[in-house]
């Protein structure tokens, strides 16, 4: 696989709190050097980032519900409009985690198809933070992200456990006949583990190590 | 043995990403067996909250623990807090744009929050003491006392730093008693509650809430 292409995969992300906008800026310059799919940053950023994105193909992902997720669909939703209406190009979202462990899955439907809507032609992404899942739970919200028209269901929010190759071939697997595709994130320093994700099924890298991925990477 | 004075300062709150209504009910039965303070949860599980705790102190998080959504967002929560009845709420600032010496982008963020609260809660700001400087700590203390905020939480956990026992003493020794202050971060026992709470902290917050108190080991 080409440089270019693990690029085009890359959500360079930035969602440590205790860092300034020069560095904020410096992540922007890098996501238009490398061409990378996006910058992922706090919602409340979206419009600084703006301008240094600008006249690059290079889009922003916004992390919203963040990190917890324990919000009710509507709160996720004006949550959403917000991102979209200052220049989100792509909203990762984190569910309902509790809903799920309470196999409340009208609630985890309820509020992805509201924010699929919301969302309208810009990119869903499903976090489901499968570190607090089992297998037959990441299973079962794949199957509920594919059915509501999710873009992409996503590993992690980075903050907690981390995801392994193997839970992203399980996810991978699932959703394989579905137009919903894997991103991965949290974890990946290197080539060589992204690398593994990529080989598992992930068409979508979430890491603040995009530039040490693509610098180490052997076509 | 518990202590009474540090189980009236203490702060429990059910968040983790998992928390089931089973886990924030056994939490509920736990903590209704103490004379605590408040309850910190967030939204979804406010109304779940104010059936299951046996104190109406329920408080919302805003923002926490990152401080990076929008102020509408913040806004919105707040307004949410003050509709269902919530006594506080734990609100992050912008840190980036604390980090980045612009006091103003913080300040109108915050300030909004404020305003929202229509004096109908109390509105507790977290200044992150683990990851900031001492000069941003007073700048963020300084942010509160203009907008009229006079309660501050040290810490919001999530590996984001501890609250020492120089931050206590720090924000005390510049602000007296114009500002309450609540640890949060790093508290695990009684004995370092007690410490805390001898420099001048009003409350405690901690997830290891029984050793806090003195009702486990």
């Amino acid at each position: 696989m080409k440089k270019e292409e693990v690029a085009s995969m890359v959500d360079h992300t930035i969602l440590k709190p205790a860092i300034d906008y020069h560095y904020l800026e410096a992540v922007c310059l890098e996501a238009v050097k490398y061409n990378f799919a996006t910058v992922a940053i706090h919602p409340t950023y979206i419009t600084f980032v703006k301008k240094w994105l600008e006249g690059s193909s290079v889009g922003i992902t916004a992390a919203l519900a963040f990190p917890f997720g324990s919000w009710s669909a509507e709160m996720k939703v004006f949550e959403v409009q917000d991102a979209i209406k200052k220049g989100a190009t792509d909203c990762d979202f984190v569910i309902n985690l509790g809903a799920l462990k309470d196999k409340k899955y009208d609630v985890i439907k309820k509020e992805m198809e509201l924010i699929r809507k919301a969302c309208k032609n810009k990119i869903a992404k499903s976090i489901i933070e499968v570190g607090f899942l089992n297998e037959d739970e990441i299973v079962k919200v794949c199957e509920l992200g594919a059915n509501a028209g999710m873009d992409f269901v996503k590993t992690s929010t980075g903050f907690f456990d981390k995801p392994t190759p193997a839970i992203a071939k399980i996810m991978f697997e699932t959703l394989k006949n579905t137009s919903t595709r894997v991103k991965v994130a949290g974890g990946m320093r290197n080539a060589d583990d992204a690398k593994k994700m990529i080989d598992a099924g992930a068409t979508r890298l979430g890491t603040s190590s995009g530039v040490e991925i693509i610098q180490g990477w052997k076509e | 043995m518990i202590d009474r004075d540090v189980e009236k300062k203490l702060i429990a709150a059910p968040i983790e990403p998992d928390i089931t209504e089973g886990t924030i009910r056994k939490f509920a039965e736990d903590l209704n067996q103490y004379d605590y303070y408040s309850v910190i949860v967030d939204e979804y599980n406010i109304d779940l909250a104010f059936r299951l705790f046996k104190k109406p102190r329920i408080g919302l998080i805003v923002s926490y623990p990152l401080g990076g959504m929008t102020t509408e967002t913040k806004v919105r929560l707040t307004e949410i807090a003050v509709e269902r009845g919530c006594s506080e709420i734990d609100v992050c600032p912008n840190y980036v744009a604390i980090k980045s010496g612009k006091l103003k982008t913080a300040k109108e963020d915050l300030e909004a929050v404020y305003k929202a609260a229509k004096n109908k809660l109390d509105v507790i700001c977290v200044p992150q003491v683990g990851l900031m400087t001492l000069e941003e700590i007073k700048s963020i203390c300084d942010m509160c006392l203009e907008i009229g905020i006079h309660i501050v939480k040290t810490n919001s956990g999530l590996n984001l730093g501890k609250s020492e026992k120089e931050h206590i003493s720090y924000i005390k020794r510049l602000y007296g008693d114009k500002i309450q202050i609540e640890v949060s971060g790093g508290v695990r026992n009684l004995n370092q509650a007690k410490e805390f709470i001898n420099l001048g902290a009003d409350r405690i917050h901690s997830s290891t809430w029984k050793q806090v108190i003195g009702a486990e080991n």
